[in-house]
């Protein structure tokens, strides 16, 4: 009855597979400085003295998805015990996210919703993946971007994991 | 890596995604038949706009394989979704590396590209994952 568990995940091609493995391969730093130059954003954040880089605002950002996890977490008894643990799962994931943007930022906890259920945590996952393209956009440095990419999908993708815990 | 180093990658993968979602979207079905189906025009349109970006930089983008791969057991839905799932999260590596090498409305696209094929792999099954990478 079960299915073949396809240990191996199908290989589409040698290229493919070789290109998708290279991911945190060697970052091109001369072609990205030298591709375009003019069109590189130039990160000002309106004329704050003090402007906050990217890392502290998104790593801000994630530590209040975290926050949120948590309050939902916390108002599921104990016998949904399956559900707490994915929504534990998917908040672990944003720990990850905040390690990758070298943690700080203070979680603007006034922001949290006053009833924080399954349905607020996917709408600030919606936000929270276009916020990180914003960002991904802005970013001067290509890792940084690269980073917000793989963000962004990552939160992207935990709606339609919300949508089974609903 | 290049801009058109990137932007290749993502033509080649989204060949791939393009020839398995042909494949196994034809063995699945209802919803997952036309959610199949929405999702060979969308790698059908994504690979097409890559191509026009890897043309505008001078360079050649590559041609697609005749056939790939793919597991003995896709005609079983299960395998079916799999293998869609697999060529969706396999994308968006290649999207965020043609994010870092791109800027402005291209690099937009990418990312935005990045988090649908990440959403696509969940929706057809897969895991989420912190930083959506192929399985080993």
């Amino acid at each position: 009855m079960s299915a073949t568990p396809l240990s191996s995940a199908p290989r589409l091609t040698r290229r493919q597979g070789l290109a998708a493995l290279g991911l945190i391969g060697p970052v091109g730093l001369l072609a990205a400085c030298s591709s375009d130059d003019e069109a590189t954003p130039t990160a000002t954040i309106g004329t704050d003295p003090e402007p906050v880089s990217p890392d502290a605002t998104v790593a801000a950002e994630e530590a209040l998805l975290i926050a949120h996890y948590d309050a939902v977490i916390e108002t599921l008894p104990e016998a949904q015990s399956d559900t707490r643990d994915a929504l534990a799962a998917l908040r672990d994931q944003h720990v990850a996210h905040r390690e990758a943007l070298g943690g700080g930022g203070e979680p603007l906890l006034d922001d949290l919703p006053e009833s924080p259920t399954i349905a607020t945590l996917s709408a600030a996952e919606k936000a929270a993946s276009k916020s990180r393209i914003r960002s991904c956009v802005d970013a001067s440095d290509p890792d940084l971007a690269r980073t917000l990419a793989f963000i962004a999908a990552s939160e992207a993708s935990h709606v339609p994991a919300l949508k089974d815990l609903a | 890596m290049t801009p058109t180093e990137a932007w290749s990658a993502v033509v080649a993968g989204e060949d791939a995604a393009i020839y398995a979602y042909s494949v196994a979207g034809g063995r699945v079905s209802g919803g997952d038949r036309r959610r199949a189906l929405s999702g060979l025009e969308a790698h059908r349109r994504r690979r097409s706009r890559a191509a026009a970006i890897v043309t505008a930089a001078g360079g050649t983008p590559p041609a697609g394989s005749p056939a790939y791969e793919l597991p003995d057991n896709v005609d079983r839905a299960r395998a079916a979704r799999r293998v869609m799932a697999d060529v969706d999260v396999a994308l968006v590596p290649l999207y965020a590396d043609a994010a870092a090498m791109s800027t402005a409305e291209d690099r937009r696209w990418a990312a935005r590209c990045a988090a649908d094929s990440a959403t696509s792999a969940v929706a057809w099954g897969q895991e989420p994952q912190a930083f959506p990478t192929p399985r080993t």
